[in-house]
């Protein structure tokens, strides 16, 4: 197949697939294999593309114009395949870990579920190849939107006031300020397409630049720029394959990757880097700093790693700002091992949950006794998130502190080494207690053990394998990301590597 | 022949068949024939749009007699586009206004139904297709008097029709008394209804005159736009009017206003810097904001689906008035596009509720619970059309609201971006009112799936599929409304 075959193909092979399951809806066995299969089809177009990616004859799809000059069309680059890679690689295993978690947990509407997944997948696909803002625009508010009905799953009076939140948030962002920018940028530079070295320069002021690019980063409410993240720990309230969606698959990090993409071909990292992004570095380090600290004071497991979600991914936010290709790089490294390190975090609570039907810090003392592998899976990608070698998270936090250094940002490297040891104080704990903690009394408020099987410290195999193997992800990608600078480098103008 | 005399046939056709229909003594077969007469008149359209697309204006004299004395029916691209729209969508109402009448109007009152059906669609037709402003008056009373008896018959499920009727009545006679004194004002000082004519004539006439007669035409129309504050009938017209009745008003009453607007824009009102007429530029934006803004807020508080769609309808009017009042070939364009985008949007989504009604008895937001089990095919209708009315991506809604904004942008008129951005919000919550009653609510007991009566699919799915379609592609409508709204100012396309 041609590369534009590879792309159309990865957009619109989950795209059927999500019409699959809906027609399997009466046989799960037959619905999850179409996800399993889409998903296996998936990874193999995402790395197909990645191998064959050649700058100098990367095609440009054009497939619909909605006006003229905002038109909608694809074009592979690498910072968008990184993105594509990383979610079409982890589909596979976050399907592998709902089938074991939504079955143990006995879930209602799980061919919604399913459905809702692999369309999230497709609209995560335009995102990554979108050829420019509108299109990159269109998928991510179908991506806001299909998500919805994943966040609303339980129905509960909680999930629907969470998923109102979640839409609230993330389309009063993208209606306004995201729409706002993006027609601004059209109005100023008179083209919307992602070109190398920006499209603004010499077209609005530094200023007016840094309004812009502040607009962007409050536009782009996927980001969750503090203090717009409130919609991510309101999400919660959905399942927990669902978290790993919004955590380290598609959403957030969709939101991250925007932010990258607009600094890389909008604005043009120069331009950022001369002095259009120093607002938001503020901003982005009191964002990462404050959302430690707010982790650190939550006792519900999956409010602590929303949290941790939060303050990770301002540091991409954060690399943005400083704007220099090292800063860059960092942010796209950043990008794919976050998302490592936190879907095994991720897995690890929800197995947690079905294992021992417990949700909180405080309940969980004693129980690493009884899923020894699941609590080791969970500390490697612990130390991943909070950047500790041999693992792969270790790269991006490196590279940060010397894209810092290299703008002589003495301030923002304290933030940096403050920001880690913060990770491992509210990660720490978590893993500490599991193990080594001491079983107290029975929690009253617990809910009752079942006879369904969970409850009773049995953990599915399908909710087990996940984490392990994207823990092992995180020690490859300590070897890998060297490979990952490469692929991107031209893209940013990274000279020498480190 | 017909080619030739299909200016004329257009308002002819309906308006001679409609008192034989209400002959016809069984109401299935004057179903039928209302069917086939608004499906001709739909061709005849079809014919005239054919023909004008080309930029020929069909000048038709009727009697022979040469205007400015005799009446001209003078058709250009615009009034073609218009009575397309308006034959249309009396094809696609009648395809279910038989079944949604069932239980709702006597079998013996349902022939006399379509001939007031037919009557209305000929006075909408006749307004358009006119180039005589006597005339449009004429047309226009065609229009309401049979508008005011089609919302009456929706007496047989709810009782607020009633009022509903009255209300209108009442304010409708009042706009159309506007209407006429300003005719009148306009009349004695040019001594001349023809529409052009007059445009010439007004140059040289008295100019207080002209402002005082301009005056009372735009308050008249306002009415009949549903223009914040002389809206208050529309609401309870479009929620209490049998289900289908409410349908085709929602695709046609206001938006035949908002023709009247624009097609006056060049003679009456607007012309920038001069004094003696109506200032589009000054007035229409605010009101348009105050309308978008206010419609959308009501909205939210409404407790029935027909209501909420017929206060968003006010909101949507806003948008088309905040456009015009941009000016310009551009603002004319853009207020095209969003009024024949939003009778496509807002006609499915009526003609669905209109099916949702047929099953459930009611449109109460209560009664929507259990909606997307049970009628699977009817909620996603209704969701396509209200994420379309946010003005969601790859939906016609967001082509519309798209060019408002970027015309507004590239004029830097700043409130009309914040304002039209920030309703999208509103719009949000109203919406997903729509979708949180019919999705995630619990119904008291739950019903056996039986979705869309057969006969709302066609009309429903094709609405649906417009509304989709033309934010995919939406190039064929965009070039329409540029060519026509070119035509209008007199620049070449």
């Amino acid at each position: 197949m041609t590369t534009a075959d590879l792309m159309l193909t990865a957009i619109l092979l989950p795209l059927a697939a999500a019409l699959l399951i809906a027609l399997a809806g009466r046989s799960p066995n037959l619905r999850e294999a179409v996800t399993l299969a889409a998903a296996a089809g998936l990874a193999f177009t995402v790395w197909q593309l990645i191998a064959g990616f050649d700058a100098g004859t990367a095609p440009t799809i054009a497939l619909a114009q909605i006006l003229p000059g905002f038109t909608l069309m694809l074009r592979a680059e690498p910072i968008g395949l990184v993105f594509a890679g990383v979610a079409a690689g982890l589909w596979g295993l976050n399907s592998l870990y709902s089938i074991g978690y939504m079955r143990a947990e006995h879930a209602p509407r799980q061919t919604r579920f399913y459905a809702c997944f692999a369309l999230a997948l497709s609209a995560a696909m335009a995102i990554a190849m979108a050829g420019n803002l509108a299109t990159l625009f269109v998928a991510y508010e179908a991506l806001t939107l299909v998500t919805y009905p994943l966040v609303v799953h339980w129905q509960t009076e909680g999930a629907i006031a969470g998923a109102r939140r979640y839409l609230a948030y993330l389309l009063a962002t993208s209606l306004v300020p995201f729409l706002g920018a993006i027609l601004w940028t059209w109005s100023a530079a008179g083209t919307l397409d992602f070109t190398a070295g920006g499209i603004l320069d010499g077209k609005l002021g530094d200023g007016a630049l840094t309004v812009l690019l502040l607009l962007f980063a409050y536009g782009v409410g996927k980001a969750a720029l503090m203090p717009l993240h409130g919609w991510l720990p309101a999400a919660m309230v959905a399942p927990t394959p669902v978290s790993a969606l919004l955590h380290a698959v598609a959403v957030v990090k969709a939101g991250v990757f925007t932010l990258l993409k607009i600094a890389v071909y909008i604005f043009g990292i120069d331009v950022i880097g001369r002095g259009v992004g120093d607002v938001l570095i503020v901003i982005a380090a009191a964002s990462v700093i404050a959302a430690s600290v707010i982790a650190m004071t939550r006792d519900d497991l999956k409010a602590r790693l929303a949290y941790s979600t939060v303050a990770q991914l301002a540091m991409v936010t954060l690399a943005v700002a400083i704007g220099s290709p090292l800063a860059i790089a960092a942010g796209i490294l950043q990008l794919v091992m976050h998302a490592f390190g936190k879907i095994t975090l991720f897995f690890g609570a929800g197995a947690i949950q079905v294992a021992t039907h417990k949700k909180k810090l405080s309940e969980i003392a004693g129980i690493g006794a009884k899923l020894p592998l699941l609590m080791a899976s969970f500390l490697v990608g612990a130390l991943s998130v909070a950047g500790l070698p041999p693992l792969g998270g270790m790269w991006p936090k490196f590279l940060l502190l010397e894209a810092a250094s290299a703008r002589d940002l003495y301030l923002l490297i304290g933030c940096l080494g403050l920001s880690t040891l913060l990770t491992l104080g509210y990660l720490a704990p978590i893993f500490i207690t599991a193990v080594f903690g001491k079983p107290g009394a029975e929690d009253p408020h617990a809910l009752p053990h079942d006879d369904h099987g969970h409850g009773s410290g049995h953990l599915p195999l399908l909710a087990l394998i996940p984490p392990v193997v994207t823990a092992l992800g995180c020690l490859v990608l300590f070897v890998a990301a060297p490979a990952i600078l490469r692929f991107v480098a031209p893209a940013i103008g990274l000279g020498v590597l480190p | 022949m017909i080619a030739q005399n299909a200016a004329v046939l257009v308002v002819v056709l309906p308006l001679l068949s409609a008192p034989l229909v209400a002959l016809i003594r069984n109401p299935a077969i004057a179903g039928a024939a209302a069917l086939v007469i608004a499906a001709l008149d739909a061709v005849l359209a079809t014919l005239l749009l054919c023909q004008t697309l080309d930029g020929t204006v069909i000048s038709y004299h009727l009697g022979n007699w040469a205007p400015p004395i005799g009446i001209e029916y003078r058709i250009d691209l615009l009034a073609a586009a218009m009575a397309c729209l308006l034959s249309y969508a009396a094809t696609l109402v009648a395809l279910f206004l038989p079944v949604s009448l069932q239980g709702a109007v006597s079998p013996g009152d349902r022939p006399r139904l379509f001939a007031a059906f037919l009557l209305c669609l000929a006075g909408l037709v006749g307004i358009v297709v006119t180039g005589d402003i006597f005339n449009v008056f004429v047309f226009l009373e065609i229009s309401s008097l049979s508008t005011y008896v089609l919302i009456a018959m929706g007496a047989g499920t709810d009782r607020r029709a009633l009022t509903a009727a009255f209300d209108y009545l009442i304010l409708g006679a009042t706009g159309a008394t506007f209407f006429v004194i300003g005719i009148a004002f306009l009349y004695v000082v040019t001594g001349t209804l023809n529409m052009a004519d007059l445009g010439e004539r007004m140059a040289t006439a008295p100019k207080r005159a002209i402002l005082v007669g301009s005056s009372f035409i735009f308050v008249g129309v306002a009415l009949k736009a549903a223009m914040l504050p002389l809206h208050r009938w529309m609401p309870n017209a479009y929620a209490y009017a049998p289900a289908a009745i409410g349908t085709f008003l929602a695709m046609t009453a206001t938006k035949v206003a908002i023709y009247m607007l624009i097609r006056m824009s060049d003679f009456v009102f607007d012309t920038p810097g001069e004094i003696g007429r109506v200032n589009f530029a000054a007035l229409l934006p605010p009101i348009g904001l105050a309308m978008l803004l206010a419609g959308s807020v009501i909205a939210v508080t409404t407790k029935d689906l027909r209501r909420l769609l017929a206060y968003s309808s006010i909101a949507n009017l806003g948008l088309m008035l905040v456009a015009l009042g941009l000016g310009g070939v551009a603002g004319i364009a853009a207020a095209l596009v969003n009024l024949f985008n939003h009778a496509i949007i807002k006609g499915g989504m009526f003609a669905t509720t209109a099916a949702v009604l047929h099953r459930r008895g009611s449109t109460r937001m209560e009664a929507l619970a259990g909606l997307s089990k049970d009628m699977p095919v009817a909620f996603g209708l209704l969701v396509l059309g209200g994420l379309a009315l946010i003005g969601v991506p790859l939906t016609a809604g967001f082509v519309s609201k798209l060019v408002v904004i970027k015309l507004a942008f590239d004029q830097a008129n700043w409130l009309v971006v914040g304002g039209v951005l920030l309703t999208s919000l509103i719009t949000v919550a109203y919406i997903w009112r729509i979708v949180e009653a019919g999705m995630l609510a619990v119904p008291e007991k739950p019903r056996p799936r039986r979705d869309l009566h057969p006969a709302f699919i066609l009309p429903a799915g094709l609405l649906g599929a417009a509304t989709l379609g033309l934010g995919i592609w939406s190039e064929p409508m965009l070039t329409l409304a540029s060519r026509i709204a070119a035509q209008m100012i007199g620049t070449a396309p």
